[in-house]
C-alpha cells in the first residue's frame, strides 16, 4: 500500500489542504520528508494518515476547529498496484467513502495492510517519539518470549496463544483429567441410567425359561388336585344315587300287581282309541243324509215336465238378430243420398271451367288429360335448365369479342418495338450477366486504397524510427545484415559492470579502513617507543645479540678498549632487560599491536589485489562491449554503456518492424491492382463475345454500364412477345367455348319436341312453347283432387242404395218361412218378429237349469253309498276282533287296554330310574344289588367322602389360583418395544460418546500440534529478526556496538547489546540516545520482516531523531533509504539540517515543506 | 387349506396364471438399533426409532395386501446379542397374523440367530415351518392337477458355519418347482463374516429352480433358469448400510416362469450425499447448494425418511470457514431439510479444500503453522508421544462398548490417530484463520 496523496480537508487546523506523495517512481527509494516548523501541523498530519487508515478516532483531539461532526480527511491511496480516491467522516460506522462519497467496507484499506490494527501499526510502523519509546519500553520490560512479542507485533496476530488456551479449554468441556462433570460424565451417567431402567423392565430369555417351567409346574400339580377331587365326586354321587333307588323299587313292585288283571285283552291298534267314538258319530249321520237326497230328485223331475218350446223361430234367431243392422242402414241412406247428388253435380260445373282454360272441347273425359309423373318431371326439369341454356351461350359470345380485341391490342405493341422475329435468349447474354455481376462485387479496389494508404503510414513510420538511431547512418536495409550482440549477452554484460563495481566499492571502503587501522597501529607503536624501556622484543633481541657479539670479541681480544665495548653493551641489555621486566604489561600491548600491524599490512595487501583485480575486470567487460559496437558499426561511439546500447539494440529491432510492415503493406497493394486488371479483361472478353463494340482501354465502370444497357434491353423485348403468344392462346380458348354453348342449346330444343310428342300436348298441334306449357301444368294441378272427389261421391250413392234394397228383400224372405203377412211397414215386422224370439229363448235357459241341478243331486247320492261301504267294513273289523255284538263293546274293552298301557309305561320308567343309579346293565342284576344293600354302612361312607371332597376342592382352587399367577407372568413379558426403544437410545449415547471423544481427540491433538508449530514458527522468525535487528543497531550506534544478542533469564529472554569491543549491556542499562538507535533497529528490523511475506505498507516517523547525533541520523536515514526501495517511508520533522542529512544519505529524498505551501 | 380356494387368481404380465407367491427377506435383526447420530433429534427418533421392527410390520403388512401364499425368512431373525423375550414375543406375534391369514412361513437360522438364546425359548405358530438341522423339504399342497411345489431348507445350529451346507441339502424332487432357503455368505462379502461359504455356480448346480438367500447386507440377483437372490436386509441400520433396501416378491407362474419384484418395507433409508463446493464462494450458496443437493436425493426415493450423511467436496474459499463453522452449516441443513421435509442430516462431514497452494514461503502465517505441523511436528516423536498419552488417558474413561472405536490393533490405533491428528490440526488452524480474520474485520 502507498499514500499518494494526503488531502486535510477539514481537520485540525487544515481545511481543504492537501500533501501530494506524487506517483510512485520506479527507480530509486520513496523517502519523503515533510518538513514543517512547530506548529505547522505535523502531529496533526500524522494522526490524520492514521484516521485515515482506521477511522477517525472517538475523542478526536482534531475537532477544535471543525466540529466532529463536520470533519474530514481524503486522499488517494495506491492498494495492490491500482489507485483509489477515499474520504473518512466522523461517525461510528461507514465511515469510509469511495470517490463518489459512498460508504464502502473498511476491509477495503485494511485488506491491504496484511491484518495490522491501529494499536500494532503505531507500535511498529508508525512512530512518535513516545510510540517508539513506549513500544521499546514494553520489548525491554517483556516478561515473555521476545521472540514471540517481535512475532506478534508484527503479524498483527497475537491473541495465537490464547485462542489455543481457549480450544483446549472446549476440549476439557468434554472431558478433564481428573475434573469433576463434563459432557463425557454426563453421558456415561445417562448410559448407567439407561441400563437400569432396561433392566427394571426387560425379561431376559434364561429367566423367561424358568417363568415357563414354574407355569408348566403349577399346571400339572391343578390338575392333580382336580382329578383327585372328580374321583370323590363320583363316587359320592355313586352312593346316594343307590341311596335313592330303594324307594322306586318298592312302587315298581306295586304296579306289576297291578297290570295282572288285564293281561288276558288282546292286544290293538293304539288308533282304535280315537277312531271308535268317529266310527260311532258317522253311523248315524249317514243315514240321515240318504233319505234328504231321494226327497230332492223327485222334485226336481216333476219341475222338467212342466217346461214347453218354440222351436221354429229359435232355427231363424241367427237371421232376425241380423235384420237389426240392415234396418240402420236402410234409414240412414234414405237421409243421405239426395244430399250426396248434389256435391257431385258442383263439381262437374268446376271441371268444365278448368277445360275451357285449358282450350280444351268440353266433352273431353278430364281424366285423359292427367299427364304422368314422368312427364310433368322431366318437363319442369327442362324448363328450368333453359334459362341456365341461353346465359351460357350468351356470355362466351361475349368473352370471345373481348379476347379478338386484346390480341390486336399486344400484336400493334410488338410492331412498335419492331421485334416480329422470334430470338432464343443467347448465352452470351448469360455470361455477359455473369461478369457484370462478378465485376460488381469485386473488392480490388478498395483494398488498394488500404493498402496504399497502409504502404505509407509504414514509411513515414520508418523514416521517423530511423532518427532513433542515430548517430548511425546508412538505409534502414542495411540493419538487417549487421551482426549485434544478443539480449542475454548484454544482460550480462550489465550485471557484470554493476558487479564490479559493487566489488570495487567494497574494496575502496575496505582499503579506507584498513589504512585508518594501520595509521593508528603505526601511531600506538610510536607513542609506545617513546615511553622509556619499553622495547619491542625484536628491539631487545637485537639489544642482547650486540651483547653477546661484544663479549666474543673481549674473549678473543681481552683488551682494555674489548672490555669498555663489552661493559657498556652488558649495561645496556642490562637495563633494557630491567626496564622490559619493570615495564611488562606495556612490552605486551606493543607486541599485541605490532602484531595486529603485520595482519592490518597484509589485509590491506590483499585489499588492493582485489581491488584491482575488480577493476581488471570492469576494464575487460567494457572492453568486450566495444569490441561488439565496433561489429556493429565503427561510426557508433564505443564507450556506451550496455543500457544505451540495449536502447540502439531496441530501436533497430523497431526500425526492422517498420520495415517488413511496410514491405507486406507494398505487396497486398500490388495484388489489388492485379486483380482489377483481371476483372477489367474478364469484363472485355464477355462485352464482345455479346456481340457489343467498345474501346480496348475502357474503364471497368463504362464496360459494366455498357453491358447493363444492352442486357436490360434485351429483357424488354423478351417480356412483349411472351404477351402476344399468350393472347393467341386465350383466343382459341374464348372461341371453343362458344362452340360449346351453341351445342348446348340446339340439344334442348331437341329434347323439348320429343317429350312434347310423348303425350296429348304433342298429338293434334304443333310443339308448344315453354309459357304455354307452365300454364297447362297449373291447371292439371287443379284438375287433379277435382277429378277424385266426384269418383269417391259416385261409388258412396251407389253402396246405399245396395244396403236398402238388401233389407226388403231379407223381411220378404223372413215373412215367407215364418207363414206370417207382411205388415204394410217392413220397418215395423222387424220388430215383432226380434220380440217372438226373445220368448222363446227365455223358456230354453230354464229347462237347462233344472236339468244341472238333478245331474248334481245324483252325484251326491252315489258318494254316500260309498261312504257307508267303507263305514261298514271298518265297524265289522273291531267287532270280529273282540268277538263282542256291538260298537259299545268295543269301546269297553279298548278302555281297559289303554289302561294297562299306562301302567306298563310306568314300570319301564321305575326300572330305568333304578338302572341309572345304579350304573348296571339289567333290572335283574340291579333288584339283587338292591337287596343285598345295607343302608347304614352306605351313609357311613357317604359322610366320610363329603369332608375328604371339601378338603380337595379348597386345594385345588389353591392350585388354580398359583397357576393363573404363572401365566400371567409369562404373559407379562408382552411384545412391547420398550426396551427395544432403551436400547436405540443407548446405541445413540454411545455414538455421542464416540462422536464426542474424536471431537476432543481432534482438538487437543490440533492443539498440541499448533503449539509446537507455533514454537517452531517462533524460533524461525526470532533469529532472522533478531539478526536484522542486531544489523540495523550496529548501523545506526555507527559501529560502536556491533550488535545484539539475548540471554536466557529462567523462562524469559533478556536483550544485550554487544559493544565494538565486545562489551556487553543490558538494554536497559544504554544511554537514552543509544536505547533509542536500539527501539528503531528493533523497528527497521520488524519492517524488513513484515514486507518479506506482505505487500509493503507505508513506514512513518515523526521527529524520533532528537537524541541522536548527525551522524547517527545519517546512518538511520540510509536504513529508511533501504526501506524505501520495498515501501513508503514517511519522515515528518521540524529540523531543517536533517533534511540536508537525509538528501546526503539519499540524493533522490522528496521533500515537503508544510510552512511553505 | 379352505383359504388357498378363496385366493384370487393372479395373472403375470404375459397372462399366465400365476400359481404361487411368496414373499423372500432375511436378516430383520429384529430390534437392532438404528446407529446414527441423528436419532439425537427426539421428533426424529420418534418417527424411525425401532425401524427394524417397524420394518418387519411392513412386511407383515405386505404379505397380507397381496395376499401371497407364504413368507420365506432366511435367516438373521434377530441380533446374536439380544436376549429380550419382548423381541421374541413380537416376532411370534406378528408371525401369528400370518397364521390366521392362513400365510405359510418357512424359516431357517442364521449366524445372528444361532447365537440367540431367544431363539431356544421362541414358540411359533402351527404353520410356521422352522428348519432344523436336518435337511427337510416341504412340499405344498396344491391339488392333483398342478405342478409340486417344494421349499426345502436346513438351518445351523451354531455360529459359525465354515464348510458348505449345499450338499447337506436334499436333493430336488422330480418335476417339482424346487426351492432353497440358505443363510450363506456366498463367495464372502466385506463386513460380513464367513457363513457357509459356497458359489453362485454350485447353487447353479443343485438343479433348484430358486434360491432364496441371507446372511449378506446388499442385494443381490442372479438370474436363468436358477433365480438366487440376495435380497439384503429390508432396513439399513446404519450408514454403512446405505442406498434403498427392499424384500422380493417372487410370483411362479402356470408355465414354472419365475418373477422377482423388488417391494420397499424400509421407513428410513441412509444415503452419503457429496455437495461439490467447487467455485461457491458464498454461505448463502453453499446453503443453497446443499440444499439443492439433499432435495435432488429426497425426490428419487420412495421412503419415508431420507438420514443423509453430507459431505462437502471441492476446492472453495470457504472452506476454512465451513471447517470452522461446520455446527453453523449443520443448523442451516437441518433447517432446510426440515423444510424439505422427511429428510435429515446425521453428520457434515468435511472434504473440501481452499483453492491456494501451500507453498508456506511466506505470507500467510497460518498457513505456515500448518504446514509446519506437516513437515515437522507431525511426525515428531515428541508429539507422538503426547498424542498416544492423550488417546489413551481418554480411551481408559470411554465405557467398555466404545473401546474400539480407536481401533481395534496397534497400527490401527495409529493409523486412527494420525488421522485424528490431520484433522485436528485443520479445525484449530480453521479457527485461527478465525482469529485472523476477526483482525482483518
Amino acid at each position: 500500500m502507498r499514500i499518494n496523496r494526503l488531502d486535510l480537508i477539514r481537520y485540525g487546523i487544515f481545511t481543504d489542504y492537501s500533501i501530494s506523495f506524487g506517483e510512485r517512481v520506479t527507480e530509486g527509494p520513496d523517502l519523503h520528508i515533510i518538513y514543517g516548523p512547530n506548529e505547522a501541523g505535523k502531529s496533526t498530519a500524522l494522526a490524520a494518515f492514521l484516521d485515515l487508515l482506521f477511522g477517525i478516532e472517538p475523542r478526536s483531539r482534531y475537532g477544535f476547529l471543525h466540529p466532529y461532526s463536520t470533519m474530514r480527511i481524503g486522499g488517494e491511496i495506491e492498494t495492490n498496484g491500482a489507485s483509489r480516491q477515499f474520504a473518512r467522516i466522523k461517525r461510528p460506522q461507514s465511515s469510509l467513502l469511495d470517490s463518489a462519497g459512498n460508504p464502502i467496507a473498511d476491509s477495503a484499506i485494511l485488506g491491504e495492510l496484511g491484518g495490522i490494527d491501529r494499536a500494532s501499526y503505531t507500535t511498529m510502523f508508525s512512530l512518535d517519539d513516545d510510540t517508539l519509546e513506549a513500544g521499546g519500553e514494553s520489548i525491554l520490560a517483556s516478561k515473555g518470549d521476545l521472540g514471540q512479542l517481535l512475532f506478534s507485533a508484527s503479524a498483527g496476530l497475537s491473541d495465537f496463544s490464547q485462542k489455543l488456551v481457549d480450544l483446549k479449554a472446549e476440549a476439557d468441556g468434554f472431558y478433564k483429567f481428573r475434573g469433576r462433570g463434563g459432557e463425557l460424565s454426563e453421558l456415561k451417567t445417562r448410559l448407567a441410567d439407561l441400563k437400569k431402567k432396561r433392566d427394571d423392565i426387560d425379561t431376559m430369555a434364561s429367566e423367561y425359561a424358568k417363568l415357563i417351567e414354574r407355569r408348566d409346574l403349577a399346571a400339572g400339580q391343578y390338575n392333580d388336585a382336580i382329578a383327585e377331587r372328580g374321583r370323590i365326586q363320583s363316587r359320592l354321587d355313586e352312593l346316594r344315587r343307590q341311596l335313592g333307588a330303594l324307594p322306586r323299587r318298592v312302587a315298581l313292585r306295586a304296579l306289576r300287581e297291578r297290570i295282572n288283571p288285564l293281561a288276558e285283552i288282546p292286544e290293538a291298534p293304539i288308533g282304535w282309541l280315537e277312531e271308535l267314538p268317529k266310527l260311532q258319530k258317522a253311523e248315524v249321520e249317514l243315514t240321515t243324509r240318504a233319505k234328504g237326497i231321494e226327497t230332492e230328485i223327485s222334485k226336481i223331475s216333476g219341475e222338467l215336465d212342466g217346461i214347453i218350446i218354440d222351436d221354429r223361430i229359435l232355427a231363424l234367431a241367427e237371421r232376425i238378430d241380423l235384420l237389426t243392422d240392415l234396418r240402420a242402414r236402410f234409414v240412414t241412406a234414405d237421409k243421405d243420398i239426395p244430399e250426396r247428388r248434389l256435391q257431385q253435380r258442383d263439381i262437374d260445373v268446376a271441371i268444365g271451367r278448368i277445360l275451357a282454360r285449358m282450350e280444351c272441347d268440353p266433352n273431353t273425359d278430364a281424366r285423359s288429360l292427367v299427364l304422368g309423373a314422368s312427364v310433368t318431371g322431366a318437363l319442369r326439369e327442362l324448363m328450368e335448365r333453359r334459362s341456365g341454356v341461353e346465359a351460357d351461350a350468351e356470355t362466351a359470345a361475349e368473352e370471345l369479342k373481348e379476347a379478338q380485341r386484346r390480341l390486336a391490342e399486344a400484336q400493334s405493341k410488338l410492331e412498335e418495338v419492331g421485334g416480329e422475329t422470334r430470338i432464343e435468349v443467347s448465352s452470351t447474354m448469360l455470361q455477359l450477366a455473369t461478369a457484370v455481376s462478378l465485376a460488381r462485387t469485386d473488392d480490388h479496389a478498395a483494398r488498394r486504397r488500404l493498402a496504399r494508404r497502409e504502404h505509407q503510414a509504414q514509411l513515414d513510420a520508418l523514416k521517423e524510427r530511423m532518427r532513433a538511431l542515430v548517430p548511425w547512418k546508412g538505409e534502414a536495409e542495411a540493419l538487417r545484415n549487421i551482426f549485434v550482440p544478443g539480449a542475454e549477452d548484454v544482460e550480462r554484460w550489465k550485471s557484470s559492470i554493476s558487479e564490479a563495481e559493487k566489488r570495487i566499492e567494497r574494496y575502496d571502503h575496505e582499503i579506507e579502513r584498513l589504512l585508518t587501522d594501520q595509521r593508528r597501529l603505526t601511531a600506538e607503536i610510536t607513542a609506545a617507543s617513546q615511553v622509556i624501556g619499553v622495547l619491542s622484543d625484536q628491539q631487545a633481541a637485537d639489544i642482547r645479540a650486540s651483547r653477546e657479539e661484544a663479549w666474543a670479541n673481549h674473549k678473543h681480544t681481552l683488551d682494555a678498549a674489548s672490555a669498555g665495548v663489552f661493559e657498556a653493551s652488558l649495561r645496556r641489555d642490562d637495563i633494557v632487560t630491567n626496564s622490559r621486566i619493570g615495564n611488562a604489561g606495556e612490552v605486551a600491548h606493543l607486541n599485541e599491536v605490532s602484531k595486529t600491524l603485520t595482519t592490518v599490512n597484509a589485509d590491506l595487501d590483499a585489499a588492493r589485489d582485489s581491488g584491482r583485480k575488480a577493476a581488471d575486470d570492469l576494464q575487460d567487460i567494457r572492453a568486450q562491449i566495444a569490441a561488439a559496437i565496433r561489429t556493429i558499426a565503427p561510426s557508433l561511439p564505443l564507450n556506451w554503456s550496455p543500457t544505451k546500447l540495449e536502447s540502439w539494440l531496441g530501436s533497430r529491432d523497431k526500425v526492422l518492424e517498420a520495415l517488413v510492415a511496410a514491405e507486406k503493406a507494398e505487396r497486398e497493394e500490388r495484388e489489388a491492382e492485379e486483380d482489377g486488371e483481371s476483372v477489367r479483361c474478364k469484363l472485355i472478353d464477355a462485352v464482345s463475345a455479346a456481340g457489343i463494340k467498345c474501346v480496348v482501354d475502357a474503364s471497368t465502370e463504362a464496360l459494366i454500364t455498357l453491358a447493363q444497357t444492352a442486357i436490360d434491353q434485351e429483357a424488354e423485348l423478351r417480356a412483349i412477345r411472351t404477351e402476344v403468344d399468350n393472347r393467341c392462346r386465350e383466343l382459341e380458348a374464348r372461341e371453343r367455348k362458344a362452340q360449346k354453348a351453341k351445342d348446348t342449346e340446339r340439344k334442348w330444343d331437341d329434347s323439348w319436341a320429343a317429350l312434347c310428342m310423348t303425350c296429348w300436348l304433342g298429338t293434334d298441334r304443333s310443339i308448344p312453347t315453354v309459357p304455354t306449357i307452365r300454364e297447362i301444368l297449373k291447371a292439371l294441378d287443379e284438375l287433379g283432387p277435382l277429378i277424385e272427389r266426384r269418383a269417391s261421391l259416385t261409388d258412396r250413392i251407389q253402396k246405399m242404395e245396395s244396403d236398402q234394397h238388401r233389407f226388403v228383400v231379407e223381411i220378404e224372405s223372413l215373412a215367407t218361412e215364418l207363414e206370417t203377412e207382411i205388415t204394410p211397414i217392413p220397418l215395423d215386422f222387424g220388430i215383432q218378429i226380434a220380440r217372438v224370439l226373445e220368448n222363446a229363448r227365455a223358456a230354453e235357459n230354464v229347462r237347462k237349469a233344472a236339468s244341472a241341478r238333478l245331474g248334481e243331486v245324483e252325484a251326491r247320492r252315489q258318494a254316500i253309498a260309498e261312504e257307508k261301504e267303507i263305514h261298514d267294513s271298518l265297524k265289522a273289523e273291531m267287532i270280529n276282533h273282540f268277538m263282542v255284538e256291538s260298537l259299545d263293546e268295543v269301546d269297553e274293552k279298548l278302555r281297559n287296554l289303554a289302561r294297562r298301557w299306562d301302567l306298563q309305561e310306568q314300570v319301564g320308567t321305575a326300572e330305568q330310574e333304578i338302572l341309572v343309579a345304579l350304573g348296571v346293565p339289567s333290572i335283574g342284576l340291579a333288584e339283587e344289588t338292591l337287596d343285598k344293600m345295607d343302608r347304614s354302612a352306605v351313609e357311613t361312607e357317604i359322610a366320610q367322602l363329603q369332608g375328604r371332597f371339601e378338603d380337595q376342592d379348597k386345594r385345588s382352587r389353591e392350585l388354580f389360583s398359583e397357576h393363573n399367577k404363572a401365566s400371567d407372568c409369562v404373559e407379562a413379558v408382552g411384545g412391547d418395544d420398550a426396551v427395544a426403544k432403551i436400547e436405540e437410545c443407548r446405541r445413540t449415547t454411545l455414538l455421542e460418546i464416540e462422536e464426542g471423544a474424536r471431537r476432543y481427540l481432534r482438538l487437543r491433538l490440533g492443539v498440541t500440534a499448533a503449539e509446537q508449530a507455533l514454537r517452531i514458527y517462533r524460533d524461525q522468525h526470532r533469529s532472522s529478526m533478531m539478526a536484522r535487528a542486531s544489523d540495523a543497531f550496529k548501523v545506526i550506534s555507527r559501529d560502536a556496538y556491533k550488535g545484539l544478542t539475548t540471554q536466557p533469564d529462567r523462562d524469559s529472554e533478556t536483550l544485550v547489546a554487544v559493544g565494538a569491543n565486545d562489551g556487553s549491556k543490558v538494554a536497559s542499562d544504554l544511554s537514552k540516545g543509544t536505547r533509542f538507535q536500539l527501539y528503531l533497529a528493533l523497528r527497521v528490523a520488524g519492517y524488513q520482516e513484515f514486507v518479506q511475506s506482505r505487500r509493503p505498507v507505508p513506514f512513518v516517523a515523526d521527529d524520533i531523531m532528537e537524541t541522536f547525533d548527525d551522524f547517527r541520523a545519517e546512518e538511520a536515514f540510509k536504513l529508511f533509504t533501504e526501506m524505501a526501495k520495498v515501501g513508503q517511508v514517511i519522515y515528518l520533522t521540524h529540523h531543517r539540517h536533517l533534511c540536508e542529512i537525509a538528501r546526503r544519505a539519499c540524493p533522490g529524498v522528496q521533500i515537503h515543506d508544510l510552512a511553505a505551501d | 387349506m379352505s383359504g388357498e380356494s378363496a385366493r384370487p387368481i393372479y395373472r403375470t404380465q404375459k397372462g399366465e396364471t400365476v400359481v404361487y407367491r411368496f414373499i423372500h427377506t432375511a436378516d430383520i435383526h429384529l430390534d437392532s438399533p438404528l446407529r446414527s447420530l441423528a436419532l439425537r433429534n427426539p421428533e426424529l427418533a420418534e418417527l424411525i426409532g425401532n425401524a427394524t421392527r417397524q420394518a418387519f410390520m411392513n412386511i407383515i403388512k405386505l404379505c397380507l395386501e397381496e395376499q401371497v401364499d407364504a413368507l420365506l425368512l432366511a435367516g438373521d431373525l434377530y441380533d446374536g446379542e439380544q436376549t429380550s423375550m419382548k423381541t421374541a414375543r413380537f416376532l411370534a406375534g406378528q408371525l401369528r397374523r400370518l397364521h390366521e391369514a392362513g400365510t405359510r412361513v418357512f424359516i431357517v437360522r442364521g449366524n445372528h440367530d444361532a447365537l440367540s438364546r431367544i431363539t431356544q425359548e421362541l414358540v411359533l405358530p402351527d404353520s410356521v415351518k422352522l428348519f432344523g438341522g436336518r435337511a427337510d423339504a416341504v412340499e405344498i399342497d396344491r391339488g392333483k392337477t398342478d405342478f409340486p411345489i417344494v421349499i426345502h431348507g436346513l438351518s445351523f445350529a451354531k455360529p459359525h458355519a465354515p464348510e458348505s451346507l449345499i450338499s447337506k441339502y436334499k436333493p430336488p424332487v422330480e418335476g417339482a418347482v424346487n426351492i432353497g432357503i440358505m443363510h450363506t455368505s456366498l463367495g464372502g462379502a466385506p463386513g460380513h463374516d464367513l457363513y457357509a461359504p459356497c458359489s453362485v455356480a454350485d447353487l447353479q448346480g443343485t438343479g433348484f429352480r430358486y434360491w432364496a438367500l441371507g446372511h449378506v447386507h446388499k442385494r443381490s440377483v442372479t438370474d436363468g433358469d436358477c433365480t438366487i437372490v440376495m435380497p439384503g436386509n429390508p432396513q439399513g441400520r446404519d450408514i454403512n448400510e446405505a442406498g434403498a433396501k427392499s424384500v422380493s416378491l417372487v410370483t411362479i407362474g402356470d408355465d414354472r416362469a419365475i418373477r422377482v419384484e423388488e417391494r420397499n418395507a424400509s421407513i428410513a433409508q441412509f444415503e452419503r450425499i457429496a455437495v461439490d463446493a467447487t467455485g461457491i464462494d458464498d454461505w448463502h450458496n453453499l446453503a443453497a447448494a446443499l440444499s439443492t443437493s439433499l432435495r435432488h436425493a429426497r425426490d428419487g426415493m420412495s421412503v419415508d425418511h431420507l438420514v443423509a450423511r453430507v459431505q462437502i467436496t471441492g476446492k472453495t474459499s470457504l472452506a476454512w470457514r465451513v471447517r470452522r463453522d461446520l455446527d453453523l452449516l449443520k443448523a442451516e441443513a437441518d433447517d432446510r431439510s426440515s423444510v424439505i421435509g422427511a429428510c435429515w442430516v446425521e453428520k457434515l462431514e468435511v472434504a473440501c479444500h481452499a483453492p491456494t497452494v501451500i507453498d508456506g514461503s511466506g505470507g500467510d502465517p497460518v498457513m505456515e503453522l500448518r504446514r509446519l505441523i506437516e513437515s515437522r511436528v507431525g511426525k515428531s516423536d515428541s508429539f507422538q508421544q503426547a498424542a498416544i498419552a492423550i488417546a489413551e488417558e481418554l480411551a481408559a474413561q470411554l465405557p467398555p462398548e466404545c473401546r474400539n472405536f480407536l481401533g481395534a490393533g496397534e497400527s490401527a490405533f495409529h493409523d486412527v490417530l494420525a488421522e485424528l491428528s490431520s484433522e485436528g490440526a485443520d479445525d484449530v488452524i480453521a479457527r485461527l484463520h478465525a482469529v485472523a480474520d476477526a483482525g482483518e474485520a
